[in-house]
């Protein structure tokens, strides 16, 4: 005995699964950065809490942090932070709002991931402003 | 893994997920408005001080806890996501658990050696 059901029809349907071109609605790329940015920031933890230590052990590993932070290299990933830690703050109020019915419409879900995306990236301008 | 008999699990978490979100986003106001209106001095000392009020490193250990277990309630929820085979997750949880578990002694240390 075969199955019960009958057989699905052959399709020869594109697939395609090629990330570079596939182009995300503005909602789903603000979702998956904010699950890129979280996945990051538990990352990088145990360096901002390095960072923190030496900045306030004592003088001379308050001026060693204070050294390794003015490298290129350590702003960049700075500015990084910030940007991971403001775009997930964006979108998890954006969240919240969503968990109390605000915005559910799709025309305001799109707006509001626009206005994460923005907000975030000038905040983030503003902070590599203030770091170069 | 989800304990069936605690139907209470899921809501549990989604609400801690949200409490410290909350909690983090009121923290990180008041950082920004201790900035401006008391910055740091410049220099250890300085900083330093700006350390050393007892409420002011309460509310950040508050912030760093709040932090380290909404990580790991994302931590969970990505590797239930991607990691389909439990054997692996259950090591991986347990290793990112533990490093969590380090991250929060670690920030009382920090906060708490200054004095």
């Amino acid at each position: 005995m075969g199955s019960p059901y009958p057989k699905a029809p052959k399709r020869n349907r594109p697939k395609n699964l090629n990330l570079l071109t596939i182009r995300l609605p503005i909602p789903a790329l603000v979702s998956i950065m904010h699950r890129v940015s979280g996945a990051f920031l538990f990352i990088l933890l145990p360096v901002l809490l390095w960072v923190l230590h030496q900045s306030l052990a004592n003088t001379a590993s308050y001026q060693m942090a204070q050294v390794v932070l003015h490298h290129p290299i350590a702003k960049l990933i700075c500015l990084a932070v910030t940007w991971a830690y403001l775009h997930h703050a964006c979108a998890g109020i954006r969240h919240l709002a969503l968990d109390a019915h605000y915005g559910l419409r799709l025309n305001y879900a799109r707006a509001t991931s626009r206005a994460v995306l923005i907000i975030s990236g000038l905040l983030t301008l503003r902070m590599g402003i203030w770091l170069w | 893994m989800v304990d069936r008999k605690k139907p209470a699990h899921g809501f549990s978490d989604w609400a801690w997920q949200r409490a410290t979100a909350i909690t983090m986003v009121i923290y990180s106001l008041l950082l920004v408005v201790r900035f401006l209106v008391d910055a740091p001095n410049a220099g250890f000392d300085g900083w330093h001080a700006w350390f050393a009020p007892l409420s002011f490193r309460a509310i950040t250990l508050l912030f760093l806890w709040a932090l380290i277990y909404h990580a790991w309630l994302g931590v969970k929820e990505i590797l239930m996501d991607y990691v389909h085979n439990i054997g692996i997750r259950a090591k991986l949880q347990s290793v990112f658990g533990l490093v969590l578990v380090g991250d929060a002694v670690w920030a009382a240390y920090i906060l708490w050696s200054l004095a």
